[in-house]
């Protein structure tokens, strides 16, 4: 009895793993949930204007020293003159680090607060700042670095045109709207596959389809905590990652059935 | 034999050559004289969106007010004043009426209504807007587009690829798609919305405009087959019986008519004849429209089509603005990406050479031009090529090294078609999925799908008349060789 027993855990050694794993998936999606692509989340895009076209390259260099965080770097002009960088939340002293690194590369001169100035303006009803007595423009100068720490002059105030550096909030895609575009097909090939295994595989196991949905469904499972265990951002890119890993796997099964089918058919000619 | 040696040679440095042209067309392209440059007259690769240009078209839930649309009788504006001056020949009365219109005009301005109440701003409703959207985009073929609904404010954001048909979104977003059959001088609805079952457009040159006035404007016309419920057939009956020409004291017509509206905008004006039987009706929408004139009626008309075939839009949205992106990260990737390809294949193919020799470099001449024609294929497929389609290029052309292999590999009884079949079996898999997936709506799938398809479609006949005949020549030439 023991012996039976330490064989099928030898045999099934890898799912007996991978059945671990998955429970301890479960119990960190129950806790945390699962990570997100930046995409696939609530992001803020930072946008800078510059006057001249960047290199892609050496933008992206700038940008991975000034942040630790994930990031997705966009062109918002048709000819390259204006960047976006789409990240989870900026904080200033990110911003600050970005907008040095661009000013030293491209000779701009932005800071926090050309940043700042949009928002501040609609807040404290600053854009008739030219009309307004002096009196209510220092009391706006003195809240604004009350709040936000900010030393602004009138004239960088009534300077629009320095808005060149804007943060907007981003709506993300829904990983969900994904999932479903997903799976009537993957669930058809799933099926139409296993169906085409056991077809080949009736004269010697009955139970192919059950068996290699088993195994496929562990392995799914499997890939799914690992991307919930080790914090992999979830996005469309991961999803067909996993569902091309489970095809893979039943390419593997058929190959191994067909082998299989090779032997017998080899061995009933020669009996 | 010697001839039958030299033959053999010659059709090997035919089908050789005809490789060179396959993979010099595929990878230099077909260039032509363009003022000052060179072009090239092949079809581009299309990217997704993420992998090139995008636009992001952002919609916000119409805050604007409208008039009070007055339904009661007491309550009077222009056109009932019009209806009860026909009805009545009471002077009083009507002296009356004008009195009342003056008096609400006044009110009418006042009575505002948002276009939106706010108890259609649901989520539920957003749901719906969404999925009404999405099937108007998948019927336009507006492919490779994602919808994003922020269920806070009711914005809607959508990511589309950068080319013309990105223009056309804001016309499927922001019409509701309504249609009605509304009586012209009352204004009440005759057939509502939910009894027309859909609507095909046509189009056709109209017989009535002669030659000389078709020079001048145009004799296309295009419009509307409305198609009805059960119910609105029978509404249409009844309604056939009584919206029909009239002949007045005077002996002249005086034809009682109702209105078709598309999105509140009366577009065609119509009555009956009493002793015809309708089952649907046909509506020109656009007439006299001319050749030059064509391409916009056309899309035009379509619009329609699409918008009401696709269900009522529960919330009225206004185009916002327009965002240009393009993810340099992506592009990034996709740089590394195909290095890495280009190398692994190069490796394979070093590794060909060294193991198999003449065969070997005979596979590795075939394979190179294999992937020149699925290139080529893929070009000319024009579906837009994700991050994974182009993994599937990739793997399609790994597939078919492992099939050269095998024909390397087959001994001289073994046929094409036996070699085809036992490799067929082996990945059927792949094959099932290429067929699936062609049919997906998520472009993920789809473009791994249209790849994998006509890689594999490719892969037959190619292998039989290059790769096989080439081993099968070397072969030939070997024995005569040896016989000698």
């Amino acid at each position: 009895m023991k012996t039976k027993l330490k064989n099928v855990i030898k045999n099934n050694f890898i799912y007996i793993i991978m059945i671990i794993a998955i429970i301890a998936g479960g119990v960190v999606v129950s806790l945390k949930g699962f990570e997100y692509s930046i995409e696939n989340m609530d992001h803020q895009r930072l946008e800078i204007i510059l006057d001249t076209p960047y290199n892609e390259e050496e933008m992206d260099d700038i940008i991975n020293q000034a942040t630790n965080d994930r990031y997705i770097l966009r062109t918002s002009s048709l000819f390259k003159t204006i960047v976006a960088i789409d990240s989870k939340e900026f904080t200033d002293e990110e911003i600050n680090n970005i907008l040095n690194k661009i000013n030293e590369k491209y000779g701009t001169d932005y800071s926090i607060k050309n940043l700042k100035l949009s928002e501040i303006i609609e807040k404290y009803n600053l854009s008739d700042i030219e009309n307004m007595e002096d009196k209510e423009i220092e009391d706006a100068i003195s809240k604004i670095k009350e709040e936000y720490n900010l030393d602004y002059t009138k004239e960088e105030l009534a300077d629009t045109e320095s808005m060149k550096v804007d943060l907007t909030k981003i709506k993300g895609i829904s990983i969900l709207d994904t999932l479903k575009k997903f799976f009537v097909p993957t669930v058809v090939a799933v099926v139409l596959i296993l169906l085409f295994i056991e077809l080949r595989a009736l004269k010697f196991d009955k139970l192919i389809f059950i068996k290699d949905l088993v195994k496929l469904l562990i392995t799914e499972l499997f890939l799914v905590a690992v991307v919930a265990i080790i914090r992999i951002p979830l996005s469309s890119l991961v999803v067909t990652t996993i569902v091309t890993v489970g095809i893979a796997e039943l390419l593997a099964f058929n190959i191994q059935n067909e082998k299989i089918i090779k032997r017998n058919k080899e061995k009933e000619e020669n009996e | 034999m010697k001839k039958d040696k030299s033959t053999k040679i010659l059709w090997m440095i035919l089908l050789v050559l005809i490789i060179v042209l396959i993979a010099a067309v595929s990878f230099v392209g077909i260039l032509r004289r363009n003022l000052n440059s060179w072009e090239n007259i092949l079809p581009d690769y299309e990217l997704s969106r993420e992998l090139d240009k995008m636009r992001v078209l952002t919609f916000s839930v119409d805050d604007s007010t409208e008039p009070v649309e007055e339904t009661d009788e007491e309550v009077t504006d222009e056109t009932t004043t019009e209806v009860n001056q026909t009805v009545s020949d009471d002077e009083e009365i009507s002296e009356n009426t004008e009195d009342s219109s003056e008096e609400t005009e006044t009110e009418e301005e006042a009575a505002e209504v948002p276009v939106n109440p706010a108890e259609v701003l649901t989520n539920t409703n957003y749901d719906k807007v969404k999925e009404i959207i999405e099937k108007r985009l998948a019927k336009a073929e507006i492919n490779d587009s994602e919808i994003v609904v922020d269920y806070e404010t009711g914005d809607i954001n959508i990511y589309v690829p950068f080319n013309d048909q990105a223009n056309t979104v804001a016309d499927y977003v922001t019409a509701a798609g309504d249609i009605q059959l509304v009586d012209t001088e009352t204004q009440e609805v005759l057939i509502s919305r939910d009894m027309i079952s859909s609507v095909q457009s046509y189009s056709m040159i109209n017989p009535d405009i002669s030659d000389s006035e078709t020079t001048s404007g145009g004799s296309l016309e295009y419009g509307l087959q409305i198609n009805f419920t059960n119910d609105g057939v029978n509404k249409l009956g009844e309604i056939s019986k009584t919206y029909i020409d009239v002949i007045d004291e005077d002996g002249e017509s005086d034809p009682k008519t109702l209105d078709v509206q598309l999105d509140g905008q009366t577009v065609y004006t119509t009555y009956f004849d009493p002793k015809g039987d309708y089952q649907y009706l046909t509506i020109p929408v656009y007439t006299n429209v001319s050749e030059s004139q064509r391409e916009l009626y056309e899309s035009s008309i379509r619009i329609y089509e699409t918008n009401i075939n696709s269900g009522l839009l529960p919330i009225k949205y206004v185009a916002n603005y327009t965002t240009y992106l393009e993810n340099d990260t992506n592009k990034l990737a996709l740089n590394i990406l195909i290095i890495a390809s280009i190398a692994i294949l190069a490796i394979m193919s070093i590794y060909m050479i060294i193991r198999y020799k003449g065969k070997g470099l005979l596979g590795v001449i075939s394979q190179i031009g294999y992937v020149a024609l699925f290139l080529l294929l893929v070009r000319f497929a024009k579906e837009p090529l994700t991050l994974f389609a182009l993994v599937s290029i990739a793997v399609v052309s790994i597939l078919n090294y492992v099939f050269i292999n095998k024909l390397i590999k087959k001994d001289s009884k073994t046929t094409y078609a036996q070699s085809l079949v036992n490799f067929a079996l082996k990945i059927m898999p792949i094959i099932i999925c290429a067929i699936v997936f062609v049919f997906a709506t998520s472009i993920e799938l789809k473009s791994v799908g249209v790849v994998l398809f006509w890689g594999l479609l490719a892969l037959v006949p190619y292998n039989l008349i290059f790769t096989d005949n080439l081993f099968n020549m070397q072969n030939d030439i070997k024995k005569i060789g040896g016989k000698k």
